[in-house]
């Protein structure tokens, strides 16, 4: 549909989505919103219209959807100055969640998958690093860091999914 | 509920409906306000949309009033002709008064 605009045209719609999105706006409304503004530009063009001109311009455009949909601007905007610090703050729980996950994972799967702990095995175990090096035995040791690294990469997963639901809900509830 | 009304006559798309608005010299605040009255509506299940491809190949989003949309025009035309009286008779006071 929108090979049809011309570059003007393509500029105003991207700078009209992205604003949107920044706004909170839903997948399925830009989509919306696209299909209207291509409808916008063609039977504009074959009124002998401007479109962009007569749309006010992307920002005009913007300002007036927020309006008539009930979007806070205020709040939107201090909204979208705060994303950068969630953002961090959403990594870095999730970098933690990683760590955190994997030494767990590693300590739990040496005391029940290898002998690393246990009081009968005399020969001892010298080379022992809960990092890296939880078995004598190579190919199980390659084995249970593997499960370490999925499990904590699932569990980083999960947590920064769901804080990012969370962060969203609250975001449309303000 | 000028958008409902223009739509109770047939169903018409985004730029139709301004171009009618227009005409009654009814100009919406910027002429992109008319999209997102027509999501509004939508969202209140009020109108029913359909994609239809004219004869050039345009694609246009056609919008419908439904049953829920007419119910609801009749109220907001009751409570439009309800203001209106109340305004004329505080009005009519004011000029018996002069």
């Amino acid at each position: 549909m929108s090979s049809q605009l011309s570059r003007k045209e393509e500029m105003f719609l991207t700078e009209v989505l992205e604003e949107l999105e920044q706004y909170g706006t839903s997948e399925e409304e830009r989509k919306t919103i696209r299909q209207q503004i291509v409808e916008h530009m063609e039977e504009s063009r074959e009124h002998g219209e401007d479109g962009v001109e007569s749309l006010g311009g992307a920002a005009g455009f913007v300002n007036d959807f927020l309006e008539i949909s009930d979007i806070d601007l205020p709040s939107e905007i201090k909204n979208i100055r705060t994303t950068p610090e969630k953002k961090k703050a959403l990594f870095a729980a999730g970098f933690c969640t990683l760590i955190g996950t994997y030494l767990l994972s590693q300590l739990v799967l040496s005391l029940v998958a290898t002998d690393s702990f246990n009081p009968l095995n005399k020969n001892g175990f010298d080379d022992y690093h809960l990092l890296y090096q939880i078995s004598e035995d190579p190919w199980w040791n390659t084995m249970l860091l593997l499960v370490s690294i999925s499990i904590s990469c699932l569990a980083a997963f999960v947590v920064m999914r769901f804080w990012g639901r969370l962060l969203k809900t609250r975001r449309k509830i303000q | 509920m000028c958008v409902l009304g223009i739509l109770t006559r047939e169903k018409s798309y985004g730029y139709e409906i301004m171009k009618e608005l227009e005409k009654h010299n009814l100009k919406l605040k910027g002429v992109g306000s008319i999209y997102p009255i027509l999501n509004k509506l939508k969202d209140y299940e009020w109108v029913n949309t359909h994609l239809e491809i004219t004869e050039s190949g345009k694609v246009r989003i056609y919008y419908e009033i439904n049953e829920r949309g007419k119910l609801q025009l009749q109220r907001k035309i009751e409570e439009w002709l309800e203001l209106q009286e109340d305004i004329r008779s505080l009005l009519g006071s004011n000029v018996k008064g002069e």
